[in-house]
């Protein structure tokens, strides 16, 4: 035996040693290796430090269910913190570092914590460290969080990828053990379309550990045969390394770890890729995990689970030591000590708590020293196992070992089950929790059923897998069920009694560092709901979620409280059952992918002309097209709005949401919606629409053209437009299916352009075909017609106002967009035109009062944005009656009002407060904000549109403009809102 | 709109700024080759109040073939009639004489459907190539499989938080994705990379109609 490992034996590839290194030293392992067995072959004990007491811990499992043996995994950004070595896959060049250690492994200082376990019990965050208070901030818990902890993350951007995949079949079968297979292969042979995902390299589960023997042959050849008779079915899927992590409504999430067995991914290849399966029927094979026993210093490297010894031994060919004992509550014990006794290592003891050996074990008890009613009261050891305490039968015994296998039972594995909800509930004959039910069309089967006998399980399993596929129509013949010699792993819960002397070094939750002490202490101070014992203590809320803990510290609760252990409750199982990258869920979802975007028809071309873009929720809107002589994007934005002003200006308006609205009744349809009066908007012209909710409140404003008696368009504000589409979707569909009236979405089909100023007429009558003339008499402000323009061009053109110049919307199919803005710009040239953008367009609106999404946003009236003149009286709408009641039409309410400063160079900012003069700033003196402002070119002063209390009642008054965040502080005057050509007489010349 | 090869005074911009033809990803034959549809007919079509049983019957009678209720594809009249909500189709056609098909859907449909021309409303990318489905699987979260997804299944979903009209054509081999325009260029992107690893072929724009 060189370290531990074995001469021969185990499923290992020998011929393929691979070389890997752990804080820093160099070993080598073979292909089938965990980090966890190579490492324990190169006689490595010692793994790690504990969480707070940074006590030495090694590999107490062989799988996700390891507390103890958490390592760094890769370097540079690769490096992943808390990864188990148990159940990481060895490869060619792995490098490995110990975590939460200073300055080494070997010798930590930071183990004088285990001194001060006083002071560090359960809850104790809450009681120490309290003064002076300002300590805990800078420096107790920068100390602590220093102190305890667990790995370092990189630090550095992920440089991997990963991958999002949907799958579907009738069946899902988690877990490639004996019961998974056998489901598989019964639901597939039957013909329906089944996954059986796997978390390990290979199919096989338990059968991998153990030395069972199958239809006259090892366990795993007939795994490996299942397995290639399900790859041969082509309605059969095998994911292997993928772990079924999460069950939602209606789809199961899975991890699968495609590159995580390589130094790193290879090219177009995803580290991870995660699934969402959608299964008619699911199969939950997952097995089970096995629970330490409670016994003073149970921590020590060296003491491992029973299963797990074996799994090291048969499968890896690794001893767990040189000299073994076993302490056990369960038959599991008995296999362990056999499976030694096979590899020519006899155990020194096997202790057993129960009063009578197994009667199936007779050859073991014949071979090995065995202890009834037997109980290990202590353990030694520096950083590892070197002898072990025994007493039974009122004698105390010293056993020098440097392994002890523990079993204390079974935890079937429910999490998936628990994700729905369903209480788990106490199994007395294997005293353990079971799925409550099934839930969702889950069906445990095999050891997850707790079920352990391998002939039951086959058979349980093909029962299972018959009646998966029955359910979707798929008759199963009743399988040839494997031969196997059978096998018994009943067992009972060992019993512990608190004591006060030895109960602090009896962990329970060997992560977090939980003990039996703390679970007194628990009691001791009322925490006895298994929910409060979880968060006081900790109890199972690190990485492996208490799979070892939770039921020996409930067996503790229950008796402490003189209850049962159903009676003392469980927590369920949350997603997911294994850690999870963050970047495996987030999948493609990163950079210029984290969520779409939209684009304008003429997106490229901006960017060309070196515009930025400012969001507009997903749109991507050009927000200024500067040009060399700019002296900075004010400037830029100035000069466009003077342009609009005096000349012509052109601007990208396609984000608007169009909607059309179709039908004989479209009239009564927006009549009812809108709280104006749509119907009397003429065909040929444009109209003012108000809609607001039904409580009331505003919801959006905008434009209605009609270019038919049955035909308008809707044109909603950039912010407003899905929510407005999805409310009259709702109108027409729910409240008045009855009408015969259409509405469809174009937002998109079309590019659409403001052509605003003074010289707009002369641009848009170049663009239109002959013989449309666009004059104020034969197209006046409000006009809409659908025409074509630049020789057969099919558009739709409106002379609306946003800016408050003369101006026009035009908008044509949205594949001619980009061709006709530059034509614009060509026809334009004459004029004087200019591009402009948001920011101008923007500028302009606050010039003209015009309310906007900081003033539509959700909260706001009709009444307070001073458009309640515009509301139809007459008639019913949505939002009426609400829209009634006394508190919104209260004249105190913040209402919308302009402002400007004394001084025009006094900054305002949207966000400032407005306060009275001469009254120190405080909520009482709060009269409202400002919600948009800008610096007006064409005023030379800063401006700003808000919300003051009385508002419009107050125009003239002096204000405070209070800005605290940015350092404003201001003198301002109330005034109208609309500081630009109030009369409107602009758009009309 | 107007069939490519009479374009009106504007150029239509059949070349957008996202479009990156080509070969990429892993050596060896491209596992799925993207195309982009430019220039189609696509008209949605939706009954009026009480209309649909008159509109189906119209249509059967002018192309021989009337659309159905549900996520399937009728091909009749030289149009594809794709379910895309209840009494909703779109109605695809494509090449030559589109003008005469567009005047008879009209004529078809005037009594009892509203027809609008959402032909610039949409792009359409084409995939083919035999990891296809292994690549919109990591997109769509539908079951794409032969009995979920069979020749002229489709279904309105979402990729990437997008609204997306995936279908399979009736030849079986191509799958289109029909995105808002607006919304093209980041599921050109989306597309692109779920295929890359299967290798990916983007064809060039002005070899389709």
């Amino acid at each position: 035996m060189s370290g531990f490992r074995l001469a021969d034996g185990g499923l290992i590839d020998r011929s393929r040693p691979l070389k890997f290194t752990f804080d820093g030293k160099a070993y080598t392992g073979y292909a089938g290796d965990t980090l966890a067995s190579a490492l324990l072959a190169n006689g490595v004990r010692l793994f790690g430090r504990s969480f707070k007491y940074h006590r030495p811990r090694g590999v107490l499992s062989a799988g996700h269910e390891e507390p103890n043996a958490l390592v760094e995994l890769r370097e540079g950004a690769r490096r992943e913190p808390n990864v188990k070595a148990t159940a990481v896959e060895l490869y060619d060049g792995l490098v490995a570092r110990s975590q939460n250690r200073w300055p080494s492994l070997a010798f930590d200082a930071m183990a004088v914590n285990g001194l001060l376990k006083p002071i560090f019990s359960a809850g104790f965050y809450y009681k120490t460290f309290m003064w002076p208070a300002s300590f805990w901030e800078k420096l107790y818990e920068p100390v602590i969080r220093r102190a305890a902890g667990l790995g370092r993350a990189s630090g550095v951007e992920d440089p991997d990828t990963y991958e999002r995949s949907n799958a579907f079949c009738d069946v899902l079968v988690v877990g490639a053990g004996p019961a998974g297979l056998m489901a598989a292969l019964t639901a597939a042979r039957a013909g329906a379309d089944v996954i059986l995902c796997e978390d390990q390299p290979r199919v096989g589960g338990q059968l991998l550990s153990d030395r069972e023997f199958i239809d006259g042959r090892p366990a795993p050849e007939w795994a490996v045969s299942a397995a290639a008779e399900l790859a041969a079915l082509p309605n059969v899927r095998i994911m292997l390394r993928t772990t079924v992590t999460a069950a939602f409504d209606g789809c199961f999430a899975a991890l699968e770890r495609v590159s995580d067995h390589y130094p790193e991914p290879s090219a177009f290849q995803p580290r991870q890729r995660f699934w969402r399966i959608v299964a008619k029927r699911t199969i939950l094979a997952a097995g089970s995990t096995e629970r330490p026993l409670a016994f003073p210093d149970n921590d020590r490297p060296g003491i491992m689970l029973s299963s797990a010894v074996r799994t090291y031994l048969n499968r890896f060919g690794v001893a767990a030591g040189r000299v073994a004992a076993i302490y056990t509550s369960t038959d599991d014990g008995w296999l362990t000590a056999r499976d030694f006794l096979r590899a020519g290592l006899t155990p020194v003891v096997l202790v057993d708590t129960r009063a009578s050996a197994p009667a199936a074990f007779a050859d073991v008890a014949k071979a090995v020293p065995i202890m009834l009613e037997g109980a290990v009261l202590g353990t030694e050891g520096a950083k590892g196992l070197s002898a072990i305490i025994v007493a039974a039968g009122g004698a105390q015994k010293r056993f020098e070992v440097d392994a002890l296998a523990v079993s204390g039972g079974f935890n079937p594995a429910i999490q998936l089950a628990s994700h729905f909800g369903g209480k788990p509930s106490w199994s007395e004959n294997i005293s353990a929790f079971l799925a409550g039910g099934t839930a969702q069309g889950v069906e445990p089967a095999g050891a997850a059923a707790g079920v352990f006998g391998l002939a039951e399980i086959f058979a349980e399993a093909a029962a299972a897998g018959a009646a998966c596929a029955a359910a979707q129509g798929f008759a199963a013949p009743a399988p040839k069920l494997p031969t196997v010699a059978q096998t018994s792993t009943a067992g009972s819960l060992a019993a512990w009694r608190p004591n006060p002397a030895k109960d602090g070094k009896i962990f329970v939750d060997f992560q977090h560092d939980v003990t039996a002490s703390d679970v007194v202490l628990a009691h001791r101070e009322g925490y006895r709901s298994v929910e409060h014992l979880k968060r006081y203590t900790t109890l199972g809320m690190a990485t492996e979620q208490g799979r070892t803990a939770n039921i020996s510290a409930l067996a503790m609760m229950a008796q402490l409280t003189g209850r049962t252990i159903p009676e003392t409750g469980v927590t369920l199982a949350r997603p997911p059952v294994v850690p999870l990258a963050l970047g495996a869920v987030a999948g493609d979802h990163r950079r210029g992918a984290f969520r779409p975007v939209r684009e304008t028809a003429i997106h490229a071309l901006s960017s060309e002309a070196g515009a930025p873009f400012v969001d507009v929720g997903q749109w991507k809107r050009p927000q200024y097209f500067p040009i060399p002589e700019d002296a900075d994007l004010a400037a830029t934005a100035a000069r466009e709005v003077e342009t609009v002003r005096t000349r012509v200006g052109v601007t990208d308006v396609s984000t608007l949401g169009k909607i059309e609205v179709l039908g004989a009744d479209a009239g009564v349809f927006l009549d009812r919606v809108c709280a104006t009066r749509a119907s009397a908007i003429r065909p040929g012209r444009c109209g003012y629409f108000v809609m607001l909710r039904e409580d009331g409140f505003m919801m959006d404003d905008g434009m209605i053209a009609r270019f038919a008696p049955d035909h308008f368009l809707v044109y909603a504000s950039t912010a407003h437009a899905a929510s407005v589409y999805r409310h009259m979707l709702f109108c027409r569909q729910a409240l008045w299916p009855e009408l015969d009236v259409n509405l469809a979405a174009v937002t998109d089909g079309w590019a659409q352009f403001a052509i605003a100023g003074p010289r707009s007429p002369a641009v848009v009558q170049a663009l239109v075909d002959a013989p449309r003339a666009i004059t104020r008499t034969v197209f006046p402000p409000m006009s809409a017609a659908e025409l074509t323009i630049c020789d057969g061009v099919p558009a739709r053109l409106c002379a609306l106002s946003f800016s408050g110049e003369r101006a026009f919307e035009v908008a044509v199919p949205a594949g001619y967009g980009a061709a006709l803005f530059r034509r614009i710009l060509d026809v334009g040239a004459a004029y004087g035109i200019a591009p402009y953008g948001s920011e101008a367009m923007g500028v302009m609106r606050i010039e003209k009062g015009h309310p906007a999404g900081s003033e539509i946003n959700g909260q706001t009236t009709a009444y307070d944005l001073g458009l309640a003149r515009a509301l139809s009286k007459d008639k019913d709408h949505i939002g009426r009656v609400l829209s009634a009641r006394p508190a919104l039409n209260d004249r105190k309410r913040a209402r919308l009002v302009g402002l400007t400063p004394l001084d025009p160079n006094d900054r305002l900012r949207a966000g400032a407060h407005v306060v009275e003069t001469g009254v120190a700033p405080s909520a009482a003196s709060d009269l409202g904000w400002l919600s948009s402002a800008a610096w007006s070119p064409t005023l030379r002063s800063f401006i700003a549109l808000g919300f003051v209390s009385g508002g419009p009642d107050r125009l003239g008054d002096e204000v405070r403009i209070f800005d605290p965040v940015r350092g404003g502080d201001c003198a301002a005057r109330i005034v109208a809102p609309c500081f630009y050509d109030p009369n409107g007489e602009r758009p009309r010349v | 709109m107007s069939d490519s090869f009479t374009l009106p005074g504007l150029a239509l911009d059949l070349v957008p700024h996202y479009l990156r033809p080509g070969r990429s990803g892993p050596p060896g034959a491209s596992g799925v080759v993207l195309t982009l549809i430019a220039d189609e007919d696509r008209f949605n079509i939706e009954a009026r109040r009480g209309s649909a049983a008159q509109l189906l019957a119209s249509l059967a009678n002018s192309f021989g073939a009337a659309p159905v209720n549900g996520p399937k594809t009728i091909a009749a009249g030289g149009f594809d009639f794709v379910g895309v909500g209840p009494s909703r189709w779109h109605a695809i056609s494509r090449g030559d004489g589109r003008a005469e098909r567009r005047a008879a859907l009209a004529a078809a449909a005037l009594e009892s459907a509203t027809v609008l021309d959402v032909s610039h409303g949409f792009v359409t990318f084409q995939l083919s190539g035999r990891s296809v489905v292994e690549a919109l699987a990591k997109l769509a979260p539908i079951d794409l499989g032969e009995q979920g997804f069979a020749p002229g299944a489709c279904a309105m979903t979402q990729i990437h938080g997008m609204s997306v009209q995936l279908r399979r054509r009736l030849d079986g081999g191509f799958y289109e994705c029909a995105v808002p325009r607006s919304f093209a260029g980041s599921l050109y992107h989306a597309l692109t990379d779920a295929a890359l690893r299967f290798g990916l072929t983007v064809e060039p724009a002005q070899a389709v109609i």
